[in-house]
Order: structure tokens, then C-alpha cells, then sequence
């Protein structure tokens, strides 16, 4: 059997592993470790697996990861951004559909303080969604925005996802970060758009608020945001300003989080325990399956799989927007059944290589990546983020309401991808000026 | 019993990585603020914080994921299988867990006895830093997890052994 045969079928085993339900991380690792010592031995493979653990966690760029988790659990658990909804709902509740429209702007808002989509949908989720039900909104909508709106908080930075980018594809997160804020608003302008030209369409879909706050509540309400200005000044301000790392800003952003959230007494030792332990596990899950893609990277380059498909794709002569059309359905397909650091996992160690032969920009293939990993969480029929609402909102409304709410985010999603890819300056423009 | 005490064990080893989770932060931003202030950062930061946090975090809260449960799975297919199925799937998934993960607690318990008798260490500007201990701390983290996947596979297999018995005795 070839190299190249062996790691198609490495990469074939894995994905028929994941889908029968093993961890992921385990899945990745584990067949790498056995392809490999098809290719290159066992004591090689073996002498491999000592050294790459401990050359894979020392690492100073990896310190941004349980940091930015660590800032989004504090700012979760201790309820900092509960005036967003509020500020974002007296603000945009005139408008058709304003509570769904308030929820999508909070979720971006979130975004600015979790790396994680999963966390954003489920604290927006919690005050949205009995507050638009409350209102008679239309379910499927007031659970969809949610679950979509949520995807925002892998995009706005800080990202975990992004971060996960960067360290293996070797490129600049500070860029990578800062390449995400125009395709995250204007992935929350288009929700935006297509809210109220529903809620306009069909006044059904969203009843009008009778409520009119005064201009003096309003502002009042946008003063209360103030902690969440003060953590996306001293984080991103910081890193675009030059003074500080991402690595660096994800731990000023932990210590400003805990002097905020104490501030405001909202800081207690359970809930920092809480968050500690939360960070501290999803922190070992996401390594221990980097650790395994970093298996998976082994295992592909003395395979030669990607350089197999690179001399196919030349061979057929695709051109660059083929090459992204193919790999956006990739994405699109693999978003429906697995999670989503293990797509972005597996998929860099086979899609760098011929990215790089195309010269592709590589910043702008990761807000791509990004935004079509985080399409992935909407989808049937897995949808990480459908199912996180429907968690909380538990028999009241069905999974099939939920997933038809999705829908329409879907095809506002359709607009988005093809003016991202079409216009790679919205994603190049802002890290250009660094 | 067994069980209980590995349980001590996981937690024990959770809580260093909060630990470490906690003082991460804090010394990273005080490095910064020395920097950016008094122009001089604390010596050693990145490497503190890469060689002990990191390997902290990464290695210790493992045995206490393997225990819960909570390693990313994806349960695409989990409503169509029987239950009996996803239960061997669990199984085979301790199974190749044991053994990936003894290989790894193996290779680096290994590394670490060469690298404690080497000496292993990092220069500073007026000192050395030593490395070797946070090798044992990886390996102690796998080590966990290894005993932790071991026990549940054991405990997997008792159930199956005693089912047909209580089977037969009723």
C-alpha cells in the first residue's frame, strides 16, 4: 500500500471514527499514531509521540486560549453584560422585529467578551428568549436569532476559533482578530436587515413593543454598559494599538473582567470556581485535540496526501474560485456532522498546502474558515447552537421550529459568504492599517 | 472504591490546573504592567508561564475530563443507533483511549526521567530556569487519565460479566 493510500485511508477511518461517536481527540490521535507507523516505523512513531505533548503545551501563543476562556466564563457566570439586552433592546426595540434586532446587536456585543459562540447564544439566549416569547414573538425567529447571532462571538474578537487559526495555519492572530470586526458586523447588520424586512413583510412574526423610553433612559441604559467598553478598550485596543500580544491582552482581559465583575459585586469565590473549572477543562479538551491534530499534521505530511491533491488540483488546472467553492462545500458538509475545532483541525493539515500554491492570503481564508465552521453550528442535523437553545427552552418550542428559524439566517448567511469571498477587502481592509 | 479515590486523585489534579489557571493571568498582566511602567518585565515570564501554566493546564484536568465524560464527541448519528450500539461505541472508545493514552504517559515519563537527569533546564538572563519538573507534570496528567480510562473500561467490562448472572438468577 502507498503513503498517499494509507493516509486516505487514515483520513476516511478518522471521520467514520468521529461519526460512530469516539472522542474526536482521541480519533485523531489515535489512527495518526497507528498511520504512522505504517510510514515511518514504530519506534519512530513511538519516540514521536513523547516528544510532541510537551514541545505542543509549552508554548507561549497558546496561553491565549485558556485566557480568552477564562475572560468569556467570568463574564458569563457573573452576569456583566445583563445590561446589553437592555441597553440593546430600549435602543432598537422601535424598530419591526426590535427585540430580535436587540438580541442580534447584543450577541455581537457579547462577542467583544467571549471567544466562544456556544457561551454567546446560551447568555443572550437566556434573556432573549423568555423576553421575546413574552412579547408574543414568533418562536422559531426569537430562538433562531439566538442560536445565529450567537455564531458572532467566533468572529468579533476575541476567538477562540481564530486563535486555533492562527497557531496552526502560523499566522498573525493579532491580524486574524482584528480581520474578523468588518465580517462580524456586517454579519450582524445583514441579520439585522433581513429581521426587520421579515417582521415588515409578516407583523405576525413580531408584535410592535408599545413601550417608548425617554431619551434620558436611553442613555442611562448605554451608561450601563460601561464594563463592556472598558473590556473591548483595554483588549483590543491593546492589541491593535500595538502594546500588547494577544496572548497578553487575553490575560489583561481575565484581570479586568475580575476587577469589573467585583465592582460591580457580582464576583463571588463559587462563581470564580465555576469559571475556573470550566476554563480549566474546555482548556485540556481543546489541547488534548490539537494534540491529536498536531498528530494528524504528522501523519498527512509523511503520508503526502496534500501534496497528492495539490498535483491533482493543478493537474485539472482549477482556478482559485473553484478551489473555493470546493473547499466552502467541504466546510458546509463536514459543519453538518462534526464539531467544530475538529473541521478546523483536520481540514488545515490538507487545505494549507494548496492554499499556499494558489498564494492565497491566508488572513482571509481564516475568516472564511471561521465564518463556514460557524455556519456548521446552524445546520442540521447536528447544529451545536440549535441545540444549546433548545436546552433552554426545553419542550415550549420544537427542534423542527427552531431549525425553520434557522433557515431564513441561513440564506441571509448565502449573501454574507459570497461577499466575503467576492470582496476579500471587508475581511483585508482593517489589517492592512496595521 | 477504587473509583472514589481515583476521583480524589482527578479533583486533586483539576485544582492545580485552576491554579494555574488563575495565576497565569495575574502574572502575565503584573509582567505587562512592569513593562509598560517601570520599563523592566519580570524575568521569565514566557517561560513560566509556557513550561509550568500551560503544561499545568493542558495535562492535569485531563484525567478529570476522561472521567466525566466530557471529550468532544459528535452524536450526529447517536438517535439512530441502538442503545446497545452506543454503548459498544463508549467501550471501544475507552479501549482506544487506554491505549493511545498509555502510550503517551509511557513517552513521557520516559522523556522526563532523561530530561530530570540531564538537568533539563532554559537560560535566563541571570539564571537558569529548570524544565524537568513540568515533564513529570505532563506525564502525571496522562498517567491519570490513563488509570481513569482503565477503571471505566473495567468497570464496563464487570457490567457486561454480571449481567447474564443477575439475568439467570432471576
Amino acid at each position: 500500500m502507498s503513503d498517499v493510500v494509507i493516509g486516505m485511508s487514515g483520513l476516511l477511518t478518522i471521520l467514520l471514527l468521529i461519526l460512530f461517536r469516539l472522542p474526536i481527540s482521541i480519533s485523531l490521535g489515535f489512527v495518526s499514531f497507528l498511520g504512522l507507523t505504517q510510514i515511518i516505523g514504530f519506534n519512530s512513531s513511538l519516540s514521536l509521540v513523547g516528544r510532541v505533548p510537551f514541545d505542543f503545551a509549552a508554548n507561549w501563543t497558546f496561553t491565549a486560549v485558556p485566557t480568552f476562556l477564562l475572560m468569556g466564563t467570568i463574564a458569563f457566570y457573573t452576569g456583566l453584560t445583563a445590561n446589553l439586552f437592555h441597553a440593546a433592546r430600549l435602543w432598537l426595540g422601535f424598530l419591526p422585529g426590535g427585540l430580535a434586532v436587540a438580541t442580534n446587536f447584543a450577541c455581537a456585543g457579547f462577542g467583544a467578551a467571549s471567544g466562544s459562540s456556544l457561551a454567546t447564544t446560551v447568555a443572550m439566549g437566556r434573556l432573549a428568549i423568555p423576553e421575546m416569547t413574552k412579547y408574543k414573538y414568533d418562536p422559531g425567529l426569537a430562538c433562531a436569532v439566538c442560536c445565529c447571532s450567537g455564531t458572532l462571538g467566533a468572529l468579533i474578537p476575541p476567538s477562540i476559533m481564530m486563535v486555533m487559526y492562527g497557531i496552526f495555519a502560523e499566522q498573525s492572530i493579532s491580524k486574524l482578530f482584528i480581520a474578523g470586526i468588518l465580517p462580524g458586523l456586517l454579519t450582524a447588520f445583514i441579520y439585522a436587515l433581513m429581521i426587520i424586512l421579515r417582521c415588515s413583510w409578516n407583523k405576525d412574526l413580531a408584535p410592535r413593543l408599545d413601550e417608548r423610553p425617554t431619551m434620558q433612559e436611553k442613555i442611562s441604559a448605554l451608561l450601563g454598559i460601561w464594563p463592556l467598553l472598558v473590556l473591548i478598550t483595554l483588549v483590543m485596543g491593546g492589541i491593535y494599538l500595538g502594546f500588547t500580544t494577544p496572548t497578553e491582552a487575553g490575560s489583561i482581559g481575565v484581570v479586568a473582567v475580575l476587577l469589573l465583575a467585583a465592582y460591580q459585586r457580582r464576583l463571588t469565590v463559587d462563581l470564580l470556581m465555576k469559571s475556573l473549572k470550566d476554563a480549566a477543562v474546555s482548556t485540556a479538551g481543546i489541547f488534548f485535540i490539537a494534540l491529536g491534530a498536531i498528530l494528524l499534521t504528522k501523519f498527512m505530511t509523511f503520508s503526502g496526501v496534500p501534496v497528492a491533491l495539490a498535483e491533482i488540483v493543478n493537474q485539472y488546472s482549477v482556478s482559485p474560485l473553484l478551489f473555493i467553492i470546493m473547499a466552502s462545500v467541504l466546510y458546509l458538509i463536514l459543519g453538518m456532522f462534526l464539531d467544530p475545532l475538529g473541521i478546523l483541525l483536520v481540514s488545515i493539515p490538507i487545505l494549507m498546502p494548496l492554499l499556499q500554491s494558489y498564494e492565497m492570503n491566508l488572513i482571509w481564508f481564516g475568516v472564511i474558515a471561521v465564518k463556514y465552521i460557524e455556519i456548521g453550528l446552524m445546520t442540521p442535523p447536528v447544529g451545536m447552537n440549535v441545540f444549546a437553545v433548545k436546552s433552554l427552552v426545553g419542550e415550549d418550542f420544537s427542534l423542527v421550529t427552531i431549525f425553520k428559524g434557522v433557515f431564513w439566517f441561513l440564506g441571509a448567511e448565502a449573501v454574507i459568504m459570497v461577499l466575503l469571498i467576492a470582496f476579500p477587502q471587508i475581511s483585508l481592509f482593517l489589517p492592512s492599517l496595521m | 472504591m477504587i473509583q472514589k479515590l481515583m476521583s480524589g486523585i482527578n479533583f486533586f489534579c483539576l485544582s492545580i490546573g485552576m491554579l494555574a489557571m488563575l495565576l497565569l493571568p495575574l502574572h502575565v498582566t503584573v509582567d505587562v504592567i512592569f513593562r509598560e511602567v517601570l520599563g523592566t518585565p519580570i524575568l521569565g515570564t514566557i517561560e513560566i508561564a509556557s513550561y509550568y501554566y500551560m503544561i499545568a493546564i493542558f495535562a492535569l484536568p485531563l484525567a478529570f475530563v476522561q472521567e466525566k465524560d466530557e471529550h468532544l464527541v459528535a452524536d450526529v448519528l447517536e438517535s439512530i443507533m441502538s442503545k446497545k450500539f452506543v454503548g459498544l461505541t463508549v467501550s471501544v472508545g475507552y479501549l482506544c483511549t487506554v491505549i493511545f493514552v498509555y502510550l503517551l504517559f509511557q513517552q513521557t515519563a520516559l522523556g522526563a526521567w532523561t530530561a530530570t537527569g540531564n538537568g533539563e533546564h532554559v537560560e535566563l538572563v541571570f539564571t537558569n530556569l529548570y524544565t524537568w519538573p513540568s515533564r513529570w507534570i505532563i506525564a502525571i496528567g496522562f498517567g491519570a487519565m490513563f488509570l481513569q480510562a482503565l477503571l471505566q473500561i473495567v468497570r464496563d467490562v464487570l457490567q457486561v460479566v454480571n449481567r447474564p448472572k443477575a439475568t439467570s438468577g432471576a
